[in-house]
């Protein structure tokens, strides 16, 4: 990794009170971290996010939000966070999204196959889904496609449980993206 | 199944105790949680192992006692301990019912000859609910808290008639 010190635009301590838990010790900021993120409040979130669980597990280094970095280095219980501007990223993050929607399109292809091959679901199964979906769907859209991998289902059984649903006027067809339907609750 | 206490109970000792992992007599808080899941016979379990520290406490111990099956309340059977744990009783009744049991733990039994620790009859005393007694460092006492734990979900699973 290549940077300069004037890349680092802000630095925390976040210690650790055995009584009450991390708590920020020390910051310096040199302009803004990013819009929305106060240090003082997400100190206990990056202490976290750093070092959650227990010690046996593997700890990040480094995270990547939308609009700064941060690295951090722990000594003992204390945690000294680097807050970094992204450089040169966008264009490795364009690269690594095409990857990963590669291998999302795979796995969706994958998926189908298999789902052809599943085995049913049972009743109770089912009627546990026809529960969940229109809570799912409040407020909100989804495709068959995405319910689908949700539950686990087979093309034949989701279309099933969404006509059932839909018969019920419990969910409704809001839209169409190419082959799918977009579905969203009464 | 949630474990919930003050710091430095053992908790986490009591999750590496049923998950048979290495004990060591070092000290690390956890932070945050740690999630473990165990078989104990038929049961599934996942446990949900909270740092004891205020803030992990305010900000975790809601979302996870609610979901909970059983809560225990570790303490680690010094009076002072023992008598802030009802304070942690008292909040986890405001999230959990009934069919939820609350069940203490009062650890690190091996020293209440030596070091001033109430015994688990004493703390159940105190605490008003179901308390057992226990070692958490003493790989010996596994078979011990299998049986807590099997004792108390047979009773819920009877319960909820989720048995045959």
């Amino acid at each position: 990794m290549n940077f300069t010190e004037n890349e680092i635009f802000g630095a925390a301590l976040i210690g650790f009170d055995m009584i009450d838990g991390p708590f920020l010790k020390w910051k310096r900021e040199y302009t803004s971290v990013g819009k929305g993120v106060s240090i003082d409040d997400f100190a206990m979130n990056f202490y976290l996010a750093f070092r959650g669980g227990n010690e046996s597990v593997k700890k990040p280094r480094a995270i990547l939000y939308d609009e700064f970095y941060i690295v951090a280095f722990p000594r003992n219980l204390e945690l000294c966070c680097l807050f970094m501007k992204p450089k040169d990223l966008d264009n490795n993050i364009k690269q690594l999204n095409k990857i990963a929607s590669r291998i999302i399109t795979e796995m969706e292809v994958t998926e189908q196959e298999e789902s052809s091959k599943s085995s049913d679901s049972d009743e109770d199964t089912i009627d546990e889904i026809k529960r969940i979906i229109p809570n799912l769907l409040n407020g909100t859209k989804m495709s068959t496609p995405e319910l689908r991998r949700y539950f686990k289902l087979s093309n034949s059984q989701i279309w099933k449980v969404m006509s059932d649903l839909e018969s019920s006027k419990k969910i409704k067809r809001a839209d169409k993206k190419g082959r799918s339907v977009i579905w969203t609750a009464n | 199944m949630t474990l919930i206490g003050h710091p430095a109970t053992g908790k986490t000792t009591l999750a590496k105790l049923l998950a048979k992992n290495e004990i060591d007599r070092l000290y690390f808080p956890t932070h945050g949680l740690d999630l473990k899941t165990i078989k104990v016979d038929d049961y599934f379990l996942r446990l949900w192992d909270l740092g004891g520290q205020q803030s992990y406490l305010k900000t975790y111990s809601r979302d996870y006692l609610l979901g909970s099956d059983i809560i225990f309340i570790v303490t680690d059977s010094t009076p002072r301990n023992v008598l802030n744990s009802r304070e942690l009783i008292n909040y986890a009744c405001h999230f959990v019912g009934k069919e939820c049991p609350i069940i203490a733990i009062a650890n690190k039994q091996d020293l209440v000859k030596t070091d001033g620790r109430m015994d688990f009859k004493r703390v159940q005393d105190i605490l008003h609910i179901k308390t057992y007694g226990l070692t958490a460092i003493d790989p010996s006492e596994r078979m011990k808290l299998i049986n807590i734990i099997k004792k108390e979900l047979d009773k819920i699973a009877l319960r909820r008639k989720l048995k045959e």
